[in-house]
């Protein structure tokens, strides 16, 4: 057994009465059985398919405070994620606390927005009937874990039929010793409502944080998400995305992750197509050099006929970086003239850098159309050549390419204020910029 | 007073692996001068253009190549651009997602920068881009694409010209920019290099067809075979070996 298991377990016993209590009972109750199955099950191993290419090693052999208390004790300053003056709502959460002078807003046009805590203590009920319930088939040591500790989290509701509602949600790492993070969210998208989410995952100090950030979102009858996340963390934290989607009919669910910096970025994405018509789209650009990992896991699974889903994942790995890329597709047999795409392209930028690539389609219908394609190359010499013999030299003919490679992805987004601001952090982030912010004592927020 | 020669390449041997391309090649290019040079296929002409451009994966095993006096060999692709060699590509590549504006201001300001110039505000260089523009008649939509991105052909080909005269080099090497020309293409091509000969630069045109040389006139032909200059002579001996077909080469000289 790892370091960390026995330091969380040691915890978990230790600390029993004070994880139940003030919760509602369903939540006392999925707690409870999830701090069992983690004690029997531990942290997942490298036999685990899912996770034979990420070493966690590394992480499980060291002490992580189990849990910190909230650290704010006076309201500070809330900041927007990426776009400043965009007219959006702005919410903050700091190791996995929310934080702001209103722990939980309810809007004129009914929208409920605050700490996952506090709603739980105002609006139980309505919580009872969705918490936990499209994890519960998934379960995995890192969601239990998630639910086992988790003190706090994000929670939005929007009532059917509001348009147009677009957030800014800033998580911030910033435990003052290495810590574990567990935060949890739910987003309920009544029918007819439109969301938009832009998220920036970020860490404002060297320390090593292990954190869970568990989602769970729920697009009703035509609804319409779209969920943006810029995830800029530090060189010594692991951060551990999984959420869980369930998408009715007519709805249009859309996600593009922009995954630049962390030393584990692991995102995995859950959609259940349960009604006719829906939409999925789940975009995403990775980033890794020196010894960063970027796992994506994505399963859409196509319960309902006429519905359409694509994945699009593109990554540039250089030194030792490394990518991981499972993409599922299930179509039920009912599920008759789906469309289900996948494809992930990667550029490798030395001898080094690593990438697993794995599709999986399984397919029960007979009047479907499906693809998937992978792609794994080097930058293209021709072009460089052609490049550089216009005058420019070798280094930015390459970031001239990497970033036309990254493009694509950039081209995905739909909200105009964010293309730039995103323009920008890749380039950043391709000219090595954006690790500079590492040593930097100025400690920047991703919007600098 | 002579003027320095643009090119001066002496006893060139160049290799592709084990193979040798270039087997002891000689050639002096003057400022204000049209060179073309032809030959068969497989002769080496695409790869001498290559070699003098700095493409990885030849290797020169003997000789020199002089630019304006200045030993290139030992440079970059873009440090030899930079001295003034621009090489109009037999098959341009197609950059999708770089736009071709970015990659021409690019370019111009690296021009810029090697002469210690300020990058070219953004007025001025629409301004110069209109300018080549209509100086070798290429239409709108060619750039207001990703570099070559669905171009036909002749666009491609077009391209070339059109960024050879943004960049306004001192040895232009074209190399076969006539394959797979109409007409109409081919006098375009051909009116945009006319425009842009003076007495300062010099242009190397390799080639397979007679035609192109109607419009652009050489001063100066050279016929290539198994890695050497076999012939040299004046633009009639462009016109002798479309008579007479390459089996010219096997007479006696």
């Amino acid at each position: 057994m790892s370091k960390l298991q026995d330091t969380i377990i040691q915890y978990l016993e230790q600390n029993q009465d004070k994880l139940l209590q003030g919760w509602p009972d369903f939540v006392q109750k999925e707690r409870n059985e999830a701090i069992l199955r983690f004690k029997n099950k531990g942290f997942p191993s490298i036999k685990d398919e899912k996770w034979r290419k990420t070493k966690l090693k590394d992480f499980l052999n060291r002490y992580f405070h189990p849990v910190i208390a909230s650290l704010v004790k006076q309201p500070e300053p809330i900041t927007e994620c990426l776009i400043p003056n965009l007219e959006t709502k702005n919410v903050n959460l700091i190791n996995g606390y929310f934080v702001g002078k209103d722990l939980l807003e309810e809007l004129p046009n009914g929208v409920i927005m605050g700490s996952l805590k506090e709603a739980l203590k105002k609006y139980p009920e309505l919580i009872a009937e969705y918490f936990n319930r499209l994890v519960r088939p998934q379960n995995n040591p890192l969601n239990d874990l998630n639910t086992a500790l988790f003190e706090d989290g994000f929670f939005l509701f929007v009532p059917e039929n509001v348009k147009n509602f677009k957030i800014q949600i800033t998580h911030r790492l910033d435990a003052p010793v290495d810590a574990l993070i567990n935060t949890r969210n739910l987003i309920i998208a009544e029918a007819g409502s439109e969301i938009t989410l832009v998220q920036c995952d970020d860490s404002n100090n060297h320390r090593a944080h292990f954190a869970t950030y568990l989602s769970e979102v729920f697009a009703k009858a035509d609804a319409k998400i779209n969920w943006y996340k810029y995830q800029n963390i530090n060189n010594n934290s692991a951060l551990f995305s999984n959420s869980y989607y369930e998408v009715a009919d007519k709805a249009q669910f859309y996600t593009n992750f922009f995954e630049l910096n962390g030393q584990l970025l692991r995102n995995e994405q859950y959609a259940d197509i349960i009604g006719p018509d829906a939409k999925v789209d789940l975009y995403g650009l990775y980033l890794t050099d020196k010894k960063q990992q970027a796992d994506n896991v994505i399963f859409v699974a196509h319960s309902s006929e006429k519905s359409y889903s694509n994945q699009k994942f593109k990554g540039i790995l250089d030194d030792s970086g490394k990518g991981f890329f499972n993409g599922q597709i299930l179509v039920k047999k009912d599920a008759q003239q789906t469309n289900a795409y996948q494809k992930n392209d990667n550029i490798l930028l030395t001898d080094k850098a690593r990438i697993s690539s794995q599709p999986f389609l399984e397919i029960y219908a007979d009047d479907v159309s499906c693809s998937h394609g992978s792609t794994t190359g080097q930058i293209d010499e021709e072009a460089l050549f052609y490049i550089r013999q216009r005058g420019i030299g070798k280094r930015d003919a390459q970031l001239l390419q990497l970033y036309a490679f990254a493009g694509e992805i950039i081209d995905a987004i739909e909200l105009t204020e964010l293309i730039e601001p995103t323009k920008d952090l890749v380039k950043k982030r391709l000219n090595g910029e954006l690790d500079d912010c590492e040593d930097c004592i100025l400690q920047c927020a991703v919007k600098s | 007073m002579k003027k320095q020669p643009i090119l001066e390449i002496k006893d060139l041997h160049a290799k592709i692996g084990d193979k040798e391309i270039i087997k002891g090649l000689n050639l002096t290019v003057n400022p204000g001068e049209v060179h073309a040079i032809m030959g068969p296929n497989g002769t080496g002409k695409s790869t001498l253009a290559n070699v003098i451009a700095g493409k990885d994966g030849y290797e020169v095993t003997k000789g020199e190549i002089l630019f304006n006096g200045k030993n290139i060999l030992e440079l970059d692709p873009e440090e030899r651009a930079l001295e003034g060699l621009f090489l109009g590509f037999q098959y341009p590549v197609e950059i999708p997602g770089v736009s071709m504006m970015n990659f021409m201001k690019a370019a111009v300001d690296a021009q810029r920068k090697h002469k210690g110039l300020d990058p070219i505000k953004p007025g001025e260089f629409l301004k110069m881009v209109r300018e080549k523009q209509e100086m070798v008649n290429m239409p709108d939509k060619i750039k207001n694409r990703s570099v070559n991105e669905g171009f036909s052909g002749g666009e491609k080909k077009r391209n070339e010209i059109f960024q050879m005269a943004m960049l306004n080099p001192k040895l232009a090497i074209l190399d076969e920019t006539d394959s797979g020309l109409d007409i109409d293409a081919l006098r375009s091509v051909a009116e945009g290099v006319n425009k842009l000969r003076n007495n300062d630069n010099a242009f190397i045109v390799i080639t397979h067809y007679q035609r192109l040389l109607d419009h652009i006139v050489p001063d100066i032909v050279h016929i290539m075979n198994d890695g050497k200059i076999v012939k040299t002579g004046d633009k009639e001996l462009a016109k002798e070996l479309e008579a007479k077909g390459y089996e010219m080469l096997k007479e006696k000289n």
